[in-house]
């Protein structure tokens, strides 16, 4: 299986895993938990993400040409392999199922008011389907170019939201006294990073040069700028007293802004909506090729696409079953304490090992 | 064959598929309401406004004159009632999505238009960007005069106040960033007052709004002060009578260069330090007359000693006669003491705070005419 990706194509990956329907309540969140104060959070977050990014980057580097599957049988045997993959499998499942359904809830409660959740749901799984079959080059290759699209689309979109807002609603900037309380935060916004743990289904190859390191990082750290730019954008037009009473806080923003110099794109919903779509789909495939790829390592005798299909189809009706937005919400709640054992812990455990068994020099 | 054009062949039948999606509706199905009025008559709130008319009747045809919209009017005790009715005597659903203005009737604002401004800013139609303005008639009233230059009352109130707020002397708040000041509590915000005026509709002033309930209004006249601090772009006119020479009269025009508001708080005082840099650009003169530098030096004091005077008067007049922060000063104290922001009620402190203003103006040109020329031969 031809499935090594170019070191730009990781990172990309990187970006399209991590943004996309978190976005959306971000600001919320931070002005919430910090603030104005809440790009502090970010950043400390940001730092943290690296340390782990760094981790999962150098299991892969270390064990070139494997995924998790295969180097935690070797770290770890055959039984707590299966434990973990278990745990793996469920995580990207349940999270492709809930993002699918919460997108295409948003998307209701937006812009297709009338449209069924199920119509929304199926259409998005056809096209990730689609994607899905065609494997992990060319999900990386749609990942390189909507990546592209989405940062110069973010980029236009806030900066415009940043001449419309005012400077005096993001101060203060910071506040001494506060920062226990930016510190405990800071967990809060490890959230929105969830995803990197990406990095251990995806095959190295002696391709993949020492510089990857750089790149995971520096990617990292651009989604905690562009997370900081994002939020900063949105407290300057609604205000942080605002904004917390819009779980769609992102949208919510781009909604109160018109620009009339922009002519026919004065209100910029419309290129909002489909940048986020993009964003939206890129990270559905990418979690949902996590629970293939494993599952296709446990059942090897199973044609791949028919094991996308499977997942695909159960996807579907997992995300049909919570009655309410309510509950979704509270599944991905609950999804994210989850994240942080596949993201810190379970990569924390294998990485040392390979440390303390020395596995990065017999390789 | 077949498998080459299987794509191209899916994405048609989706395409085909999405024309018809359960949210399509024909736009000539559809009340597209161009402005809305809201007030209270009795117990009823009242809904007036403005449709589009898409489909002209023969007579609207004939007459060149007549505007394409028709006027709509709903009542009940409450919103949800008012919408009940509304929609039981319009064919088609109502489309928010272009409305342009909301005019909140006097009565209707009195009693606290917040009410509606959530409904606004939570409806998913409405845009948030609309222009909210109090009107000293009814809006029914307002929606039934007669204009000649627009085809409806709503675009001509939004006309009026876009381009009186585009050239720096008007306000034009829009409905979310109301939702916001009221998110903050502790301060209040003006609204564009409008009435009629000899048959036309015409821009009168501000109404002050603390609490979200109209509290009182500001003159026209008087608003000058107010643009000074909060308008986008201020530029406005001064005309400054010459003390030697009574009858001549320099017309100015004077725009913000830049804007610096700081506040202070030592021993339990506060005080906030408004700092103003303007220009100014000498329009004409009633009598053309020489001007010499140390004319225009102390022309550059007189200016910035009128504008101090009227920025004072508007804030003493929002601490003693109306005694709520309508310059949003509470946010710029939160900034700059948020640990005593929490501590303190900003409201009920608002009416002792210290306001030191400082106005430097420059006359930077005096369009293209030589002040000081003189004759040679």
């Amino acid at each position: 299986m031809n499935d090594s990706l170019t070191n730009r194509q990781i990172v990309f990956i990187i970006f399209g895993v991590l943004i996309g329907y978190g976005i959306m309540g971000l600001p919320k969140n931070v002005a919430e938990t910090a603030g104005t104060a809440g790009w502090f959070s970010v950043l400390v977050a940001t730092a943290i993400t690296v340390i782990f990014a760094y981790m999962i980057t150098y299991l892969s580097y270390v064990h070139k040409n494997k995924i998790i599957y295969e180097y935690s049988e070797i770290l770890t045997g055959k039984i707590v392999t299966y434990v973990f993959m278990g745990i793996y499998i469920c995580y990207y499942f349940i999270v492709f199922a809930m993002l699918t359904r919460i997108s295409s809830e948003t998307i209701k409660l937006t812009i297709l008011l009338k449209t069924p959740i199920w119509a929304v749901c199926l259409f998005f799984l056809f096209v990730v389907y689609y994607a899905l079959i065609k494997r992990l080059r060319v999900i990386a290759r749609i990942c390189e170019i909507y990546g592209i699209i989405i940062i110069i689309a973010a980029v236009m979109i806030h900066i415009s939201l940043f001449t419309q807002g005012k400077l005096i609603n993001i101060r203060p900037f910071f506040v001494v006294e506060d920062l226990p309380l930016y510190l405990k935060s800071t967990l809060n916004m490890i959230f929105p990073f969830l995803g990197i743990e990406i990095l251990t289904i995806i095959p190295f190859t002696k391709k993949n040069n020492k510089r990857i390191f750089k790149y995971t990082a520096l990617m990292v750290m651009f989604i905690g700028v562009f997370y900081i730019m994002v939020v900063e954008s949105c407290i300057s037009v609604i205000g942080v007293d605002e904004i917390v009473h819009y779980d769609d806080a992102l949208y919510a923003t781009i909604r109160r802004v018109d620009i009339p110099a922009f002519q026919f794109i004065r209100r910029l919903d419309g290129i909002f909506l489909i940048a986020w779509i993009m964003a939206i789909f890129c990270t559905m495939t990418i979690w949902a090729y996590g629970a293939i790829v494993l599952l296709s390592k446990l059942f090897k005798k199973v044609n791949f696409n028919v094991l996308s299909f499977i997942v695909v189809f159960f996807a579907f009706i997992v995300s049909q079953m919570p009655t309410t937005y309510g509950q979704v919400k509270k599944v991905l709640e609950y999804m994210s304490y989850y994240g942080l054992l596949v993201m810190g812990i379970i990569p924390s455990i294998l990485f040392f090992i390979t440390k303390v068994g020395k596995y990065d020099q017999k390789n | 064959m077949i498998k080459k054009i299987s794509e191209l062949l899916i994405i048609a039948v989706f395409s085909l598929c999405l024309t018809s999606c359960w949210d399509y509706e024909d736009v000539d199905k559809k009340c597209i309401t161009i402005s809305i009025g809201v007030d209270q008559v009795g117990e009823n709130v009242q809904f007036s406004g403005e449709i589009a008319n898409l489909t002209p009747s023969p007579e609207a045809k004939e007459k060149a004159q007549t505007g394409n919209v028709y006027r709509l009017l709903s009542y009940g005790k409450t919103f949800e009632e008012a919408r009940i009715h509304y929609d039981a005597i319009n064919p088609f659903p109502v489309f928010l999505g272009v409305t342009r203005v909301v005019v909140f009737g006097q009565n209707f604002a009195k009693k606290g238009i917040e009410p509606y401004l959530n409904r606004i800013g939570h409806i998913y139609d409405y845009r948030k960007t609309l222009l909210t303005v109090v009107s000293r008639e009814s809006p029914t009233e307002l929606f039934d005069t007669k204009v000649e230059k627009h085809i409806s009352v709503g675009f001509l109130i939004e006309d009026i106040i876009n381009s009186l707020s585009n050239t720096g002397k008007a306000l034009y708040p829009t409905c979310g960033e109301l939702l916001s000041d009221i998110a903050l509590e502790e301060v209040g915000y003006l609204l564009p007052y409008i009435g009629k005026e000899k048959g036309s509709i015409a821009y009168l002033g501000l109404a002050v709004m603390k609490d979200s309930k109209l509290i009182g209004v500001i003159d026209i006249v008087d608003t000058d002060g107010i643009l000074y601090l909060l308008g986008e772009n201020p530029m406005l006119v001064e005309a400054i009578h010459n003390p030697e020479n009574k009858g001549n009269v320099y017309s100015f025009r004077t725009n913000v260069k830049k804007r610096k508001i700081k506040t202070n708080y030592t021993n339990g005082k506060i005080a906030i330090n408004i700092d103003l840099d303007l220009q100014a650009i000498l329009r004409y003169q009633y009598y053309s007359t020489p001007i010499s530098d140390e004319e225009i030096k102390r022309l550059e004091k007189i200016i910035s000693e009128e504008v101090k005077s009227s920025i004072v008067s508007a804030i003493k007049k929002a601490q003693n006669e109306f005694q709520c922060d309508y310059f949003g000063f509470a946010k710029y104290f939160r900034a700059d003491y948020p640990k005593v922001y929490r501590k303190i009620k900003w409201e009920e402190i608002f009416k002792d705070v210290d306001v030191k203003v400082q106005v430097k103006t420059k006359i930077v040109n005096e369009n293209l005419v030589d002040p000081d020329a003189k004759n040679k031969y």
